[in-house]
């Protein structure tokens, strides 16, 4: 009897046990998902940086706006950031031209 | 048992993701000597040029466009971590040009060609592969002894030399196809020039040119033709900036500077 009620004392303890992990381990999956969520939520919607592009041998800027996010045609930061990086140099290579040391974008037999 | 089955299901696909990746066996390393202006023949461009090689495959594309690209990510990153009073400064002057952006890839002689135009990217297929002719000349470059043989490609002649002492149908570009490696192609005129500097063995991934449009070489033709005639247009459409007057004419001058097309 004693064995009895030691072993179902445990088999409590233990299923006790399991449920507050069971429950703890939820509340930090709901924390989770709702932070996710929050950074989803965030990365969908727009957001924008301006930037100056210069050009080193006129030593003018161009200014320009980068957006991502929901509406702007670009999904995340990093491929804004990308795409703008990409347009500058393009502008610096066509601007200053060929044998700069700064691009070949009019030369090059391609 | 279930174990086991899963085990070897799940090594079996790891290696066929690994095998996914064509990566090289060899690698030739050429110089590219050429003008962009064949009339004005002052301070001709060089570039290192990589053809890697994995069995019947090749992947050929400059060393310096990957260096490039990675600088200019590096420059254009910080700059966009580091605002200047709030406004991000972007400074391409310190990013190393790239002078040939062309790419071959070759699968068993059939030949793919990737092309960049400013923001935009084609690829066709080599619709006109060189008919070369081998003659008896020879002569030793590297220690290797090569054959002579001339072809046609795009109009212009080409004199290529090839060795047999390697017996790969390879080549810089599209000039491929001869019963061994072409160490050296030029055309008469020596307004394109490709040399081999070094032939190894080495193991590097063969990724290709990615977003690329598939076409035809006209549709290709026609764009760059667009582009040599209206660049400062072409260029401000594809990137969405209006351009200063100043550099409209900038633009359109120095794109018509060029005129030693590889094609």
């Amino acid at each position: 009897m004693k064995k009895l009620l030691l072993l179902s004392t445990f088999a409590i303890v233990g299923l006790t046990n399991a449920k507050s992990i069971d429950l703890e381990k939820g509340k930090k999956e709901n924390e989770k998902k709702s932070d996710q969520k929050k950074e989803s939520e965030s990365e969908l919607k727009m957001q924008c940086i301006q930037n100056a592009m210069f050009v080193w041998c006129t030593g003018e800027f161009y200014h320009d706006t980068v957006c991502w996010g929901e509406g702007s045609g670009t999904a995340t930061y990093q491929q804004a950031i990308a795409d703008e990086i990409h347009n500058s140099q393009l502008l610096t290579e066509y601007i200053c031209g060929q044998g700069t040391g700064s691009g070949w974008g009019t030369g090059g037999p391609n | 048992m279930r174990f086991y089955i899963l085990f070897s299901i799940l090594f079996s696909s790891i290696l066929y993701s690994q095998s996914d990746s064509l990566k090289s066996q060899y690698e030739v390393i050429y110089k590219i000597k050429s003008f962009n202006d064949t009339l004005y023949k002052y301070n001709a461009a060089e570039e290192n040029l990589s053809l890697l090689i994995k069995g019947h495959k090749s992947l050929f594309r400059s060393t310096q466009k990957a260096i490039s690209d990675s600088i200019a990510m590096a420059i254009g990153k910080k700059s966009f971590e580091n605002p200047v009073d709030g406004k991000v400064i972007l400074d391409m002057k310190n990013v190393p040009g790239v002078y040939f952006k062309s790419e071959v890839f070759s699968d068993n002689g059939k030949q793919t060609i990737y092309k960049e135009l400013m923001r935009n990217r084609f690829s066709f297929p080599l619709e006109d592969p060189i008919q070369w002719k081998i003659g008896n000349e020879t002569k030793i470059i590297e220690n290797y002894s090569c054959k002579k043989a001339t072809g046609k490609y795009k109009g212009r002649h080409y004199v290529a030399w090839f060795t047999e002492a390697i017996p790969i149908p390879d080549g810089p570009y599209v000039f491929k196809g001869l019963p061994g490696l072409v160490l050296e192609v030029y055309d008469p005129s020596d307004n394109i020039h490709f040399t081999m500097v070094s032939f190894k063995k080495v193991v590097k991934p063969m990724t290709l040119m990615k977003d690329a449009f598939a076409t035809k070489y006209s549709t290709f033709y026609k764009a760059r033709q667009n582009s040599i005639d209206n660049a400062a247009g072409v260029l401000s459409n594809q990137t969405g900036i209006t351009l200063k007057p100043a550099d409209i004419a900038r633009i359109n001058s120095n794109a018509k500077r060029n005129n030693n097309y590889l094609d």
